[in-house]
């Protein structure tokens, strides 16, 4: 029996006790990409510059919102996530999706871990 | 037989910080958990969490190191746990001090003609109180702490005397002094600036404290309630007594102006300076004034146990605040007006050079005699001036905190208690002036009684000379040192004995020299040597110093013999003490050695030390 990778995100709670974990290595990396997009500076304690800090982006909406937000999930997986390879990181918004709301952009990343590939999609409101 | 296997793992307790935390933890979960976690990368939930623990443990460390460095004098950083630190070790904080020291004094009054002679009228030689307000030229307050009497420079007989006395104004035509000028000398004052303020004092509350809302206090000088009782203050509120000095009446009023005497102080307080917001409170007791009997002992009967008829008893809870309600901690007022006179100022600037104090901004003249002229009483009155012929120093800014550090030991080793020899000695030379001066002392166990300590002392009179401490000095030290002797500790005041001796000297004396001359600087020589201030109870004399010392002098070319003798009873009109000693049987190589009790004094150095030259 392969043993848990690590402990799913969001957090669930275990018949086994205690959480749910991750058994697949593609199922891990997208539950820790997901955690690193969605943590903004200064929410983790000693590393204050962990995460993407997305926040701040939505926030300042400006005509290249979208190109910033792809830009700092690839500076963020490039630091804290160096054994990821991104392939495509898609941002879109209510300008260019009609399923997203305004006030909200859906972040689309395919990427892959060694031979393995997955894709990570999170809606991020502001 | 079964045997069971612990499994016993590595847990290291040394870990401090985060890093080393987070380290270990991991570590941990690679060997003991590999089957649930994996992913050791910072964005998995797992070393979220591993983090979090870590930087708990973090700053858990962080803390328990501050807390225990704040444990120690040496290692505390933070302010206020120094200055606990201080209050505990007796340390009293306190704020800016103020410099002081002496200036000389100048009364311009009339002439007058007496006998004909033109003379001070010192009908006008009146006081001027002391306070009196004195101004530095860079603008700071001085104040005179003691009474100018300057009817005292000239008694009115005989010529005045001429460093005192000297012609103020002439006359245009005549010539001759219409005004004097008379000098007082050696006027203790000191930085800073006396004032008062009141309180209004309400209910009962036990330790009040009553804040004086003004930086910068120096002293609390008095405190007086509208009831006009005097509260004094104590050094802690458990001390329930201060010393008191009434004007000694008796034949030796010129050694000892004022006996001791101890007063019970239910009346009381302590001060306390804040060296965060520079102020000064006065603290008081926890006794209700209202309800104040004069009992300061508690009825030990009204804290026992009743037993209402039973013959045993467990044990049993007591509140102490029962002992806080006794008197024993002094007063605290009630419903009253408390008026509190204080000093302000000090500080570095106070420290000025000589003639730096010039200006008297305020000053009460007293003069008893109503029948003289208002006007010219005025203008004497007004004619008060000031110089300081030497610096006025001693002031200083509030300590620094790491200054305070610095001082705590040394307060810390200066108890007030008098255990061993050396603080009975220390403690009987500390004795204020005015009750008499111990010129020296000496202590050591009764050899007949070992909970007994003999004290002995010796004074000086007016001209100088060590001479046997009056009675009324002696009651006073037993009172002085009453208060801070162990309970167990009988201590006896016992008289020292005053050798006084002769020295005779013969040298042999270069042909190039002076022989006069050169006898003269061995005699000024040996007076210097012997100068009693010098000299210590069982202090030897020891003869080669004294060789050594006239042997250095120009023109002498050898030390013939030098010969002490003793002087005894009366001799040609001097009076030397009873005390025979034999000098031959006490020279041992060439040192001659006295009692632990006994001083060695040249007491007539003019007739005493002499020599010859060949």
């Amino acid at each position: 029996m392969a043993g848990s990778i690590n402990i799913r995100f969001p957090l669930r709670k275990s018949p086994k006790g205690a959480f749910e974990t991750n058994q697949s290595t593609i199922q891990a990396v997208a539950d820790d990409l997901r955690i690193l997009i969605l943590t903004n500076y200064g929410e983790r304690p000693i590393h204050y510059d962990f995460g993407a800090n997305l926040r701040r982006i939505i926030f300042e909406q400006g005509p290249d919102v979208r190109q910033q937000i792809s830009d700092a999930i690839v500076a963020a997986v490039d630091k804290w996530m160096p054994f990821v390879i991104l392939q495509d990181v898609q941002v879109n918004d209510s300008s260019t999706s009609p399923t997203v709301r305004p006030n909200e952009v859906n972040v689309k990343i395919t990427f892959s871990v060694g031979q393995l590939e997955g894709v990570l999609e999170q809606r991020i409101r502001a | 037989m079964a045997t069971t296997t612990q499994k016993k793992r590595n847990i290291k307790y040394l870990n401090r910080d985060f890093e080393s935390y987070k380290r270990d933890l991991i570590d941990h979960l690679r060997i003991y958990f590999p089957d649930t976690v994996q992913d050791f990368n910072e964005s998995s939930v797992g070393i979220m969490f591993t983090e979090l623990v870590s930087f708990i443990g973090d700053n858990m460390s962080f803390y328990l190191d501050k807390r225990v460095n704040e444990s120690f004098l040496e290692t505390a950083v933070e302010a206020r746990n120094i200055l606990k630190h201080a209050k505990q070790l007796g340390f009293k904080p306190f704020g800016k001090t103020a410099a002081a020291g002496v200036t000389d004094t100048f009364l311009k009054v009339p002439a007058r003609t007496i006998n004909q002679r033109i003379v001070p009228d010192m009908r006008y030689a009146g006081t001027i109180k002391k306070g009196a307000k004195l101004k530095s030229k860079s603008g700071k307050t001085y104040e005179t702490l003691v009474d100018i009497d300057f009817n005292t420079v000239w008694n009115g007989t005989g010529n005045p005397p001429s460093n005192l006395v000297v012609v103020g104004d002439r006359d245009g035509q005549t010539k001759q002094p219409t005004t004097f000028v008379l000098k007082k000398t050696g006027i203790d004052i000191k930085a800073g600036e006396t004032k008062v303020t009141t309180f209004s004092v309400g209910a009962y509350q036990s330790f009040k404290r009553l804040t004086v809302s003004e930086d910068d206090v120096l002293e609390i000088l008095n405190a007086v309630d509208s009831e006009a009782n005097t509260w004094y203050e104590v050094e802690y509120l458990a001390q329930d007594t201060v010393f008191d000095g009434l004007a000694n009446t008796g034949n030796d009023a010129t050694d000892v102006p004022f006996l001791l005497k101890l007063r019970s102080v239910p009346y009381r307080f302590i001060s306390e300076f804040n060296i965060a917001t520079n102020r000064t409170s006065l603290v008081f007791g926890t006794g209700d004034a209202q309800s104040f009997d004069g009992d300061l002992i508690p009825d030990l009967g009204d804290l026992a146990l009743p037993l209402f008829g039973r013959d045993t008893f467990t044990d049993f809870s007591l509140d102490p605040q029962n002992f806080l309600k006794t008197r024993t901690l002094g007063l605290a007022p009630v419903n009253t007006t408390m008026t509190v006179s204080y000093r302000v100022g000090g500080g570095d600037d106070t420290n000025v050079g000589s003639g730096e104090i010039n200006t008297v901004a305020e000053s009460t003249f007293d003069i008893g005699d109503s029948t003289l002229n208002a006007a010219t009483i005025r203008d004497v009155g007004n004619s008060f001036s000031v110089a300081n012929p030497g610096p006025i120093q001693g002031g200083r800014d509030q300590l620094s905190i790491e200054e305070i550090r610095q001082l705590i030991p040394a307060v810390f080793a200066a108890q007030s208690r008098v255990v061993t020899p050396q603080d009975f000695i220390a403690r009987s030379l500390s004795m204020p002036a005015k009750f008499g001066s111990v010129f020296r002392a000496t202590a050591r166990l009764n050899a007949l009684n070992k909970n007994s300590v003999e004290l002995i002392t010796l004074s000086r009179n007016s001209e100088g000379q060590v001479t046997i401490a009056p009675g009324d000095l002696k009651n006073n030290l037993k009172t002085y040192i009453s208060r801070f002797r162990m309970m167990t500790d009988a201590v006896e005041i016992l008289d020292g004995t005053v050798i006084n001796i002769a020295v005779n000297f013969n040298i042999l004396v270069n042909s190039d020299f002076n022989k006069t001359e050169v006898v003269a600087n061995c005699i000024d020589t040996l007076k210097d040597y012997f100068e009693i201030t010098s000299w210590q109870l069982n202090q030897p004399i020891n003869l080669t110093d004294i060789y050594t010392a006239l042997a250095a002098i120009p023109g002498v070319l050898s030390v013939i013999d030098v010969t002490i003798t003793n002087k005894v009873g009366n001799f040609d009109g001097r009076v030397y003490s009873n005390t025979t000693f034999n000098v031959n049987s006490n020279k041992k190589n060439g040192i001659i050695y006295c009692n632990s009790n006994a001083i060695f004094e040249i007491k007539f150095p003019n007739k005493d030390i002499t020599g010859a030259a060949r």
